[in-house]
């Protein structure tokens, strides 16, 4: 019983066994055929790996040439960029600059880069610093109007725009600059700011010629009586007069009065100045002979005035009266610039220019001229000045002696008038020098006569008409040349003196060439002459010599007298031409 | 929207299968229809890719958030890092990988609910994957072949019952109390107080989601084996066996009584496998069901 017992359940057990045997080797084969799969789906895995890295790195080389090439394409532009380009770090390093940046310091771009400003420019103001902070404090891009540079050639103006560059964690660490040259701009733009201003000191000095123009006539004729009766008046006093120095300085403030008209006039160039063949050396020598010089020497017993002339020196077109003032003007001038001891050298000399000689605001034509040099060595004067001194009213010193700020204006404009050029070296500290060039002419200096007196210039009963709309005028020369033995009648119209002539013949017409109302000095004399051709006559004006007055002496007329006139030199003009006419 | 906000008051039939799977759509379970799906035909396609279960898991975030957080548990990354789900696949295995990812699919649906007496989800959820497992090992150990998608059967048979629970709550209870109370089949209840079965309603939801064949045939034929004579007779037999045991053997889903079918030596015969074959694999069964308690995935 047991025995069989036993037998079942060893045949149980074996069973058992068999059916676990069984179920192993079929999970067995199953787990050998899934780790196969599994082989496979690793391999295939590993297949879709290798396909993404390699996707991948086709990708990332793809953005590596794209990179590259947006690098390139970067640096092209920076680099051929004719702006400036620039990258400045927070301590104000140039980190990367363009050719166009390293040439506003002389450089190439290796020279700029890992430098400042202050390595770059030692002991000048940094002009990119205060940009730089600004951007790095707002982080907000900036527009600069201007940034300047000292460069080789002047100031160097920059219009830029910085923006901020964060790095690739979001801080700020540099700042990139774009730059454009503005200085043609800027220099264009100063340009037209002195247009401007020349153009409101144009506007000044027409408004200043037209209120000129309208009182100088008056004026003139006013102080015609000034300065024309002391010589009358000093012809009939004793020698010994005390009243005579008064009556001399009387005059002298007429002349200073009408000196300061003609400057006017000259300046605002109502007149053509009265041409005649001059020289220099005789104006500078003239100038040194005369009263006014001997004053200026004395107000400067320190200074030594030297002149040196060219013995030969040219001849030249031009106005006496003007030229002089020119000289005294200059001369005085150099006295005023030195305060103590000091030498005032004028000097002549020919230059005869084969080419065009340029200067920074003029160009002088080729020719021949006279230059006329007026050195001192006194305080100078500061650059900033020197474009100004020829302005009106520019006040900055005392200059030109009629005291009214014209002086240096006048003379500026006087050598304008005479076609030369006028120029202006000066070194604060070392001096001055006035350098003017006149075209010469190749005429000779007409012969000088000598000066005549009162008695020989006396009338000789020749009749002498006054035509002037002015009663003052009238009444002063029919006073003085009726006291020198003149027959003097007086009209104060063309018309008038037209009527009056056609009935009674006169030797002379004294022509007041501006009348109002009526016809002028020249219509009147045009329609005398066609019913007494070869009339004689003078021109008198309270303008410069004018066009009609040229016209005028064209047609037969003689001497132009301006006013105010001296009674000496009322006579002298009539005299000469009665006595041109008789000879 | 859920079952129960639809879900009338009265005690009348409801019927209309169509209409529920009409609220199925709408509901939670429209989530996890195309993941189940996919896994199920991966798991009945022997060619299945890689790619294939990478693209599963990854367009479902949640579900790829858990495969990664898995691969990276103490249990199988043995102190490694694992950022991506091609290499939680590799680290898991690629049939491993996908019965993980149905069974925490369909898992979302047995989490939630009340008990009522001895029925609850979370029972259920013990026997469905009880059922899975064995089923998975018949075919396995018994039959020689990877018996992948009756796995998937046996996790899925008895979904059915969720269904109800969820769509039809009040009804199920109803029918569930009446079943336990009455000792009478919970399927006839269910009949008589919603108008259909859970058996039906799996049913129809495979069909609906149009699942495997085998799959199909398997929910078709489970209370009557022997009714089906198609290609798949070894798969329902196999699934009934399955189930039959693991009710028996302390992982019944609650007490809940059926009617009267074939028994369980009948099926075993009809399929040639002996009794101690079986219990054979009860025993690997038991191993199995520890170690995934072990993993906390049941």
């Amino acid at each position: 019983m047991s025995d069989q017992r036993s037998r079942e359940s060893q045949q149980q057990k074996s069973a058992a066994l068999e059916i676990e045997n069984r179920q192993l080797r079929n999970e067995l084969r199953l787990t050998r055929a899934e780790r196969e799969s599994a082989q496979q789906k690793y391999f295939e895995m590993v297949a879709l790996f290798e396909a993404q890295v390699e996707e991948r790195t086709r990708q990332a080389l793809q953005w590596q040439r794209l990179l590259r090439r947006k690098e390139q394409e970067v640096k092209r532009l920076i680099d051929f960029s004719p702006a400036v380009v620039f990258y400045q770090d927070l301590k104000g390093r140039f980190r990367r600059v363009n050719g166009e940046f390293a040439r506003l310091f002389g450089q190439t771009p290796p020279g700029v880069n890992g430098r400042t400003y202050a390595d770059l420019c030692p002991g000048h103001p940094d002009p990119f610093r205060k940009g730089l902070l600004q951007v790095l404090e707002s982080g907000q891009p900036l527009l600069e109007r201007a940034v300047s540079l000292e460069g080789d050639g002047g100031p160097q103006h920059l219009l830029i725009s910085r923006i901020p560059l964060p790095d690739t964690r979001g801080q700020l660490t540099m700042v990139i600059g774009f730059g454009l040259d503005v200085t043609r701009l800027h220099r264009s733009e100063e340009a037209q700011k002195a247009l401007n201003e020349r153009l409101e000191f144009s506007q000044k000095m027409e408004a200043l010629g037209m209120v000129a123009g309208h009182v100088a006539h008056d004026l003139n004729n006013m102080l015609s009586a000034i300065v024309c009766y002391p010589d009358l008046i000093l012809s009939q006093l004793p020698p010994d007069s005390p009243c005579r120095h008064r009556i001399l300085t009387m005059q002298r403030s007429g002349q200073k009065a009408a000196a300061i008209v003609q400057d006017l006039l000259t300046l605002v160039r109502r007149g053509v100045p009265h041409r005649e063949v001059v020289n220099l050396n005789e104006l500078v020598s003239q100038y040194f002979a005369s009263a006014e010089f001997g004053k200026l020497k004395s107000f400067h017993p320190g200074i030594e005035f030297i002149t040196e002339q060219d013995p030969d020196l040219y001849n030249l077109l031009g106005s006496p009266v003007h030229l002089n003032s020119t000289v005294m003007n200059l001369t005085s001038n150099a006295a005023e610039a030195i305060p103590g001891r000091g030498i005032v050298r004028l000097t002549t000399r020919n230059e005869r220019l084969d080419t065009p000689l340029a200067f920074p605001e003029f160009v002088l034509p080729a020719g021949s001229y006279c230059v006329l040099s007026i050195q001192d060595n006194g305080v100078g004067i500061a650059p900033s000045d020197q474009p100004r001194i020829f302005e009106p009213f520019f006040t900055k010193k005392t200059m030109g002696t009629s005291g009214t700020g014209l002086g240096m204006a006048v003379v500026r404009t006087t050598v304008l008038d005479h076609r030369g050029w006028i120029h202006l070296s000066s070194r604060p500290g070392e001096g001055t020098t006035f350098t003017i060039y006149l075209p010469a002419t190749h005429e000779p200096l007409p012969r000088r006569k000598k000066a005549a007196t009162l008695a020989e210039l006396r009338g000789r009963n020749e009749s002498v008409l006054v035509v002037d709309d002015s009663p003052e005028q009238r009444e002063i020369a029919s006073d003085v040349l009726h006291r020198l033995g003149y027959e003097v009648a007086t009209v104060a119209t063309g018309e008038d003196a037209i009527e009056y002539l056609r009935h009674q013949p006169m030797d002379l017409l004294m022509l007041n060439m501006i009348m109002d109302p009526g016809i002028d000095g020249l219509e009147t004399y045009r329609r005398v002459l066609q019913f007494r051709p070869g009339q004689r006559a003078i021109i008198v004006s309270g303008f410069s010599e004018t066009d009609r007055v040229v016209e005028a002496r064209r047609l037969g007329a003689g001497a132009f007298l301006k006013k105010p006139y001296t009674a000496e030199r009322l006579v002298s003009v009539i005299r000469s031409e009665l006595d041109r006419r008789t000879n | 929207m859920s079952g129960r906000e639809n879900e009338t008051e009265t005690h009348e039939p409801v019927n209309g299968l169509d209409r529920l799977l009409a609220e199925i759509e709408e509901g939670q379970l429209s989530s996890i229809r195309k993941v189940v799906s996919e896994v199920i035909a991966v798991l009945a396609s022997p060619g299945a890719t890689v790619r294939e279960l990478k693209m599963i898991i990854e367009i479902d975030p949640p579900l790829a958030a858990r495969i990664l957080h898995l691969a990276n548990s103490a249990f199988y990354s043995r102190g490694r890092s694992y950022s991506t789900i091609e290499d939680a696949i590799i680290l898991l295995g690629f049939e491993a990988t996908l019965r993980l990812v149905l069974s925490q699919k369909v898992c979302e649906l047995f989490t939630q609910g009340d008990a009522v007496e001895s029925y609850s989800r979370a029972r259920l959820w013990r026997h469905s994957t009880a059922t899975a497992l064995l089923s998975r090992l018949i075919h396995r150990r018994e039959f020689g072949v990877p018996g992948e998608t009756a796995f998937a059967c046996g996790l899925l048979h008895d979904l059915g019952l969720v269904i109800a629970d969820q769509f039809r709550h009040q009804h199920f209870v109803a029918a569930l109390k009446e079943s336990f109370a009455g000792q009478r089949p919970l399927r006839e209840c269910e009949r008589e107080r919603i108008g259909f079965d859970h058996g039906e309603v799996v049913l129809a939801l495979a069909e609906r989601w149009t699942l495997p064949r085998e799959v199909i045939d398997c929910f078709k034929y489970l209370r009557d084996p022997f009714a089906g004579t198609g290609p798949h007779t070894r798969s329902v037999l196999s699934l009934f066996v399955a189930n039959s045991y693991c009710r028996a053997h302390g992982f019944e889903h609650g007490g809940i009584a059926s009617a009267r079918g074939p028994s369980l030596e009948d099926a075993l015969s009809a399929i040639q496998i002996l009794p101690a074959a079986l219990d054979r694999l009860g025993i690997d069964l038991l191993e199995e069901i520890t170690q995934l308690e072990a993993k906390g995935l049941l």
